[in-house]
């Protein structure tokens, strides 16, 4: 039956793996704001074509397994391009791009929840924009944005995973490694699978107490 | 590198056995899926302490568990307790049980949404049972329930791209197969990747078509969106 002596001894490569997840993840999160927030202006500029540029990336992104668009960037790209990039830098650019299709979502919906009224009260009282923006209109997006944007990056860990089959030694890379070394395929999984329940679970968690806590100040 | 169309052309039938292999996996699944995601919500809704802890735990860890990993479990673990699973098989079990705690979660909300007293105002009216569950409830179920299943539908397709990593026959895999056989990335994968753009939004606008027709009255009912939602 289940025996665990052999995996745990292997639990610091465990603990590696989850720190590669979580950096993966974290360097997908961060590209992904920027790439989204490019998409914002993209889809709000007065020239029509970028603004279909950017309807059809986000349409493409959100309609295709994420699988793809990473054997895309992997294996297509460099055959397109002549350029080859490492499994790690592939693996944060598919992310990244994956990711900011979502991110825009999110800044957009933000946006939009800020009334009228703010940057007529701004104007009045004679703000110049560089002072409306960062002081008014930006820390009010931030407490609305936080929430969504912790559940996409704890969906980006999920999504990580399948960076291992591009040879990124994430956690469920290192899993497979193990059970290649131990002939434990189910105790290395169950590791995997606790070690990912903790990051999620808390992740999650946190979404949770963010969403209540926005709730509790709209009242 | 030049874009070489032939290798597509030459080989068109193996996108279209893995097509056929991704659309059978999915409408297995879904049923299974929903069944059990309905029976989760009831039990969530209407059980005792111990079997609503039960679904609920269940629902937390498949949430919170990547279903990349989800599958391995599956695949490996079986084996040892004695039961040999074809992928095919392993790979619908995963996606249908993965679905369940989704759907369990859809269904929960539609039913929680409907405040109690539409059913009360409706017998109060002097509604029959069935006309109150007919013209009264199940258009407002439905109207929160749909877009969230549509939704759903196309994540499920999307994530079942991962069962090619256990050899599933599917679409993914078959795409591979090819590339295997001709060295052609760039081609065959922008070939799958428009393949599985065109299904999704082919259901998305099917959905949404079904959504017109089902609710005449929607007035204050959430939309589908018309595109697909993220892997949850």
């Amino acid at each position: 039956m289940l025996n665990f002596s052999k995996t745990l001894a292997q639990f610091d490569q465990f603990l590696w793996g989850a720190g590669v997840t979580i950096v993966v993840s974290l360097l997908g999160a961060l590209f992904g704001m920027v790439v989204g927030l490019a998409l914002v202006f993209l889809r709000d500029a007065k020239w029509r074509p970028l603004r279909w540029l950017a309807h059809l990336y986000i349409s493409f992104v959100r309609g295709t397994p994420l699988l793809v668009q990473i054997f895309l960037v992997y294996y297509a790209f460099p055959g397109l391009t002549g350029i080859d990039l490492a499994p790690f830098t592939a693996g944060v650019l598919a992310l990244s791009l994956n990711s900011g299709a979502f991110a825009s979502e999110i800044f957009r919906a933000g946006l939009s929840q800020i009334p009228h009224g703010q940057y007529e009260a701004a104007d009045a009282l004679g703000l110049p924009r560089f002072i409306t923006w960062p002081k008014i209109i930006l820390p009010q997006v931030f407490r609305v944005v936080l929430p969504p944007l912790v559940n996409e990056f704890t969906l980006l860990v999920k999504a990580s995973t399948l960076l291992s089959v591009i040879t990124v030694v994430d956690l469920t890379r290192t899993a497979q490694n193990i059970m290649n070394t131990t002939y434990r395929p189910v105790e290395a999984f169950l590791m995997a699978a606790a070690f990912y329940f903790v990051i999620l679970f808390a992740l999650s968690s946190l979404t949770r107490v963010l969403e209540k806590r926005n709730q509790e100040q709209r009242r | 590198m030049s874009f070489d169309i032939n290798v597509i052309l030459d080989n068109w039938h193996y996108f279209a056995i893995g097509l056929g292999k991704t659309i059978l996996i999915c409408c297995i699944s879904l049923p299974i899926g929903f069944a059990l995601g309905a029976l989760l919500a009831l039990i969530r809704l209407r059980g005792g302490r111990v079997l609503n802890g039960i679904a609920l735990a269940y629902i937390e860890i498949i949430r919170n568990i990547p279903f990349l990993v989800q599958v391995f479990l599956l695949f490996f673990a079986l084996p040892f307790a004695g039961i040999r699973l074809s992928p095919m098989t392993a790979g619908i079990i995963a996606l249908s049980s993965y679905a369940a705690a989704y759907f369990s979660e859809i269904v929960r909300g539609g039913i929680v949404s409907i405040a109690k007293g539409q059913g009360e105002a409706a017998r109060a009216l002097g509604l029959t049972y069935t006309q109150t569950f007919w013209k009264v409830l199940f258009p407002q179920i439905v109207g929160y329930v749909l877009p969230a299943s549509t939704n759903l539908t196309i994540t499920l397709i999307k994530e079942s791209a991962a069962l090619s990593i256990i050899t599933v026959g599917e679409l993914t895999y078959m795409a591979q197969d090819v590339i295997g056989r001709t060295y052609a990335p760039a081609e065959v994968f922008a070939l799958l990747a428009l393949l599985y753009w065109g299904l999704t939004a082919f259901l998305a606008a099917l959905a949404s078509r079904l959504e017109t027709y089902l609710q005449p009255y929607r007035g204050l009912t959430r939309s589908a969106s018309p595109q697909p939602a993220r892997p949850q």
